[in-house]
């Protein structure tokens, strides 16, 4: 118990120290991009926020799997706190990108661009499994028709990419969405950033999933009490 | 200039977002600690009540 | 019951028509869009009842003990919306030639993409209504589910592709985008076969 405390705190320590680190590098070490001047600098917390994105729903996938395999509730806990830290940075990734468009090219949004349109995807589908559990009627049931819309929806990402480059082939735009080259520096500052969102985000699941067992706890003692089944 | 605040909105609304998770689920923590001090309480008073 | 859902597609159309009427718009840029958009959510009530029905009835309990793989219950009910469906399609194929006389020098081509569209959007709408039979509020939850994963993948290839035949492209011009559909047709049947079992079991 003490370890996993103390393990806890670890990793937030970690994950302030690289965000201040991420920070510095990103608003003073890098220089300005050649291009796009200063603004540019959204462009690292919006790449980490977006991959922080994908990295949850891939971890819902994988625990949707082994709670089909297994039935163990855990792997459900996982896969929800999961999704719920999943959507904040979808969140986040969409409104920095959108931002960044908006600088960039002048219009908050255009479909062609094709990370911003399979971030929205997977933020309709983060909202499409929240709905889900809302309208669940058992734990069990709940748990299960989850995993299951998850292995769907992980699946659908890559397919709704494919489905956007194969629509640009045919309906090329005139607005281009390469952004120049990326020198070493730059590169380095995403990847802290990206080092930073991650242990962020290992610190809120586990923290998440801490109030799920401290939810169940309370739900078992209620039970033991009262003696009937929720 | 005006490029400029494009970036202080987005670190803005990056960071604040981050923060006001971190103090949800921080409220949510206390809440549910209480929640199980106060059900425990309960359980421990009924002990007491059947020991008499 | 069947009548209503045409009697449905005959509706939607007519309101895409009204709504159009109001302002200037190009007839081959739109033709593609309300056309998917009257088959998406006309097939959506097809879709509803599949599995909903038996949960309502109590049959449900009598399909997972009768002698048959629930895979194979799975492909009946498929083919059995298939045809619904495709059959409402070709109506309201007929009612949208009506409402906005639009030209295509390639018919069979259109016909080819409306069918490999459909057997991908009824198969994963087969999965989702399963899913959602089992929820409460389940004629809301089939659209919230199905849109975020059909939406953005078969719909918009099929809108893609029907456009471009629209305006007047054969059918070699849309052949990528055909493998495409066809690759996620055979995907989502794959994908149902597999987890029909897991959202069926009680």
């Amino acid at each position: 118990m003490k370890f996993k405390d103390n393990l806890v705190q670890l990793i937030l320590g970690l994950g302030v120290i690289f965000t201040l680190i991420s920070i510095y590098l990103a608003v003073i070490f890098t220089p300005s991009h050649e291009v796009m001047g200063d603004v540019q600098r959204i462009f690292y917390f919006h790449v980490a926020s977006a991959w922080i994105s994908y990295l949850a729903f891939g971890i819902t996938f994988v625990a949707g799997l082994f709670y089909l395999k297994t039935k163990n509730l855990k792997w459900d806990k996982i896969a929800f706190s999961s999704v719920e830290i999943g959507i904040v940075f979808c969140t986040l990734g969409i409104i920095t990108g959108s931002t960044w468009a908006g600088a960039v090219w002048g219009v908050f949004w255009i479909w062609e661009d094709f990370k911003l349109f399979t971030t929205l995807v997977l933020w309709l589908i983060f909202v499409a499994y929240l709905a889900l559990r809302t309208n669940a009627k058992s734990k069990t049931s709940k748990a299960k028709l989850s995993a299951v819309f998850g292995i769907i929806g992980f699946v659908c990402i890559p397919f709704s990419f494919a489905a956007n480059r194969i629509w640009q082939q045919y309906h090329p735009s005139v607005i281009v969405t390469s952004k120049g080259s990326l020198q070493p520096s730059m590169a380095f500052a995403l990847v802290m950033a990206v080092i930073a969102f991650t242990f962020l985000f290992i610190y809120f699941l586990i923290v998440r999933l801490n109030i799920e067992e401290m939810k169940d706890n309370i739900e078992q003692i209620k039970q033991d009490i009262g003696g009937k089944n929720v | 200039m005006s490029d400029l605040y494009y970036l202080y909105g987005a670190y803005t609304i990056v960071w604040v977002g981050l923060f006001f998770y971190v103090i949800k689920l921080h409220f949510d923590q206390r809440k549910l600690k209480k929640e199980i001090n106060l059900v425990k309480g309960i359980i421990n008073g009924k002990k007491g009540n059947k020991n008499l | 019951m069947i009548n209503s859902y045409f009697i449905l597609s005959l509706m939607i159309l007519a309101s895409f028509r009204f709504v159009f009427s109001i302002v200037d718009f190009s007839l081959t840029d739109l033709a593609s869009p309300i056309l998917w958009i009257t088959f998406f959510f006309a097939g959506l009530f097809s879709l509803s009842p599949t599995y909903k029905r038996e949960v309502e009835q109590g049959t449900k309990d009598g399909l997972m003990i009768a002698p048959i793989s629930l895979s194979s219950v799975f492909f009946g009910k498929l083919m059995s919306n298939l045809l619904v469906i495709i059959c409402l399609e070709m109506f309201s194929l007929v009612i949208f030639f009506v409402f906005f006389p639009v030209q295509i020098p390639d018919i069979t081509a259109l016909l080819f993409l409306i069918i490999i569209g459909t057997i991908g959007y009824v198969t994963l709408g087969n999965v989702i209504s399963a899913i959602s039979a089992n929820l409460k509020q389940s004629e809301i939850m089939i659209p919230v589910l199905l849109v975020p994963v059909l939406l953005f993948t078969i719909i918009m290839s099929t809108v893609s592709a029907t456009s471009l035949i629209f305006s007047g492209a054969n059918i070699i011009v849309v052949l990528d985008e055909i493998k495409f559909i066809l690759a996620f047709d055979f995907a989502f049947l794959a994908l149902g076969y597999l987890l029909i079992d897991y959202i069926l079991e009680p």
